[in-house]
């Protein structure tokens, strides 16, 4: 019985090349080699991309943003206060300063971790818009993503960071409008460019992250409250 | 989808070279496989960009640019990614039916004749292409890829178990296929 699977597993790898060639004809039949993606976003990922290949390494972690069809988040807003544990003193210093990466003016964020006893403790929020339901879940040591949606396709991304080391924050210096408003001890920025909005709250070594494409700011507030 | 949302995913310039060349080379097949799912080619935009997003978190499945085995995963990612962007955005019956199509189409009936008799291995490779897309692709990333069945999982977005039992499946087509022909003692 061990022969014969060997036999079909031989026989596989040996037609599945031809296969594949037959395959690959049959995607390449069709394709349109001038259509121009009409997006604008495509002519700036282009713009950068091009630029990209000038540019030098930098170790940094960058803020993933889905779904976002401009960049927009500045960040400027670091809360001192504590709210998470017991801790007397501040654990986190941190250095902002304007750059250019991959051709996007970004503020990027270096911070210094006084304390590197803290663990991650994953929130979630305890409180979701009407009508949105998890579709996607993310965990590991340092952080954690849940994403929502509704029916009517808009998103909310809730993204929870814990401060190590080294960690590095580059954002897009560009958007509409800022609201800066007070969580308990804590300070949070919600920005707006168009029809999306981005929270940033800062507290101890964790950095709390919103993005959502139709929500108010009552909503963002209700939300990092119930977190 | 802005490009810092790619890069933030790669490790260094070299691998984000590799992602520009591909990217530049793949692109517009990529947005046709989509487009061939969704019939929207705006959308279609949307499926590549995702499917490039994914891309950056399993990099380390890229082959070398102008490989075979690099279509056969964009390809297949951008499928996959497609259809999971119909299903969710369209969830009545009748288009339930037609990713059920999509995903499964077989035309058992009278199927393709692919490959010139001539060729030895013509019945099987014939039988191969007749098989649901799904099915094929599985055994690309398998016998052509040569990924392990963890990863196929991770790409098609089923489960092992599944993908395991799509390959046993073939190979039992296969196998009736050389007993019919008398070629199994």
């Amino acid at each position: 019985m061990k022969r014969k699977q060997d036999d079909m597993d031989d026989l596989l790898k040996k037609i599945m090349p031809d296969v594949n060639d037959k395959m690959i004809e049959e995607w390449q039949k069709d394709v349109d080699s001038n259509y121009v993606f009409l997006r604008e976003d495509e002519k700036k990922l282009r713009r950068i991309l091009r630029k990209k290949k000038t540019s030098k390494n930098r170790k940094k972690i960058m803020w993933r943003l889905v779904r976002i069809a401009a960049a927009i988040i500045i960040v400027v807003t670091i809360s001192t206060n504590m709210t998470m544990t017991a801790m007397a003193e501040k654990r986190i210093n941190y250095f902002a300063a304007k750059c250019h990466i991959y051709g996007i003016e970004m503020t990027e964020f270096r911070y210094d971790v006084i304390d590197e006893n803290v663990e991650f403790v994953a929130m979630e929020p305890k409180y979701i818009p009407e009508g949105y339901k998890e579709v996607k879940r993310e965990e590991s040591l340092n952080r954690m993503l849940i994403s929502y949606e509704n029916n009517n396709g808009n998103s909310i991304m809730w993204e929870q960071f814990l401060i190590t080391e080294g960690f590095v924050l580059a954002l897009d210096a560009e958007y509409d409008s800022e609201n800066v408003i007070t969580i308990g001890k804590d300070t949070m920025t919600i920005y707006t460019k168009g029809d999306n909005k981005y929270a940033y709250l800062e507290t101890m070594n964790h950095v709390f992250f919103i993005y959502a494409t139709d929500l108010t700011d009552d909503e963002i507030c209700k939300m990092i409250e119930g977190k | 989808m802005i490009c810092s949302d790619y890069f933030v995913h790669l490790e260094n310039v070299d691998t984000q070279e590799k992602f520009t060349l591909i990217y530049e080379k793949y692109i517009r097949l990529m947005h046709k496989v989509a487009n061939d799912v969704v019939n929207d080619k705006y959308l279609a935009e949307d499926i590549v960009h995702e499917t490039f997003l994914k891309l950056c978190n399993d990099f380390s499945l890229v082959d070398e640019v102008d490989s075979k085995k690099t279509m056969n995963l964009l390809v297949i990612m951008t499928r996959n990614t497609a259809i999971d962007f119909y299903r969710k955005r369209n969830k009545n019956m009748e288009n339930e039916v037609y990713l059920e199509d999509l995903e499964n189409h077989q035309d058992i009936a009278s199927p393709d004749e692919y490959f010139s008799k001539k060729d030895e291995y013509a019945e099987f490779k014939n039988l191969i292409m007749n098989l649901a897309e799904k099915d094929k692709e599985i055994l690309l990333l398998k016998y052509v890829n040569e990924y392990k069945n963890s990863e196929i999982a991770g790409i098609m977005g089923i489960s092992e178990v599944n993908v395991r039992k799509k390959i046993e499946r073939a190979k039992k087509a296969l196998k009736n296929l050389i007993k019919e022909k008398g070629e199994l003692k």
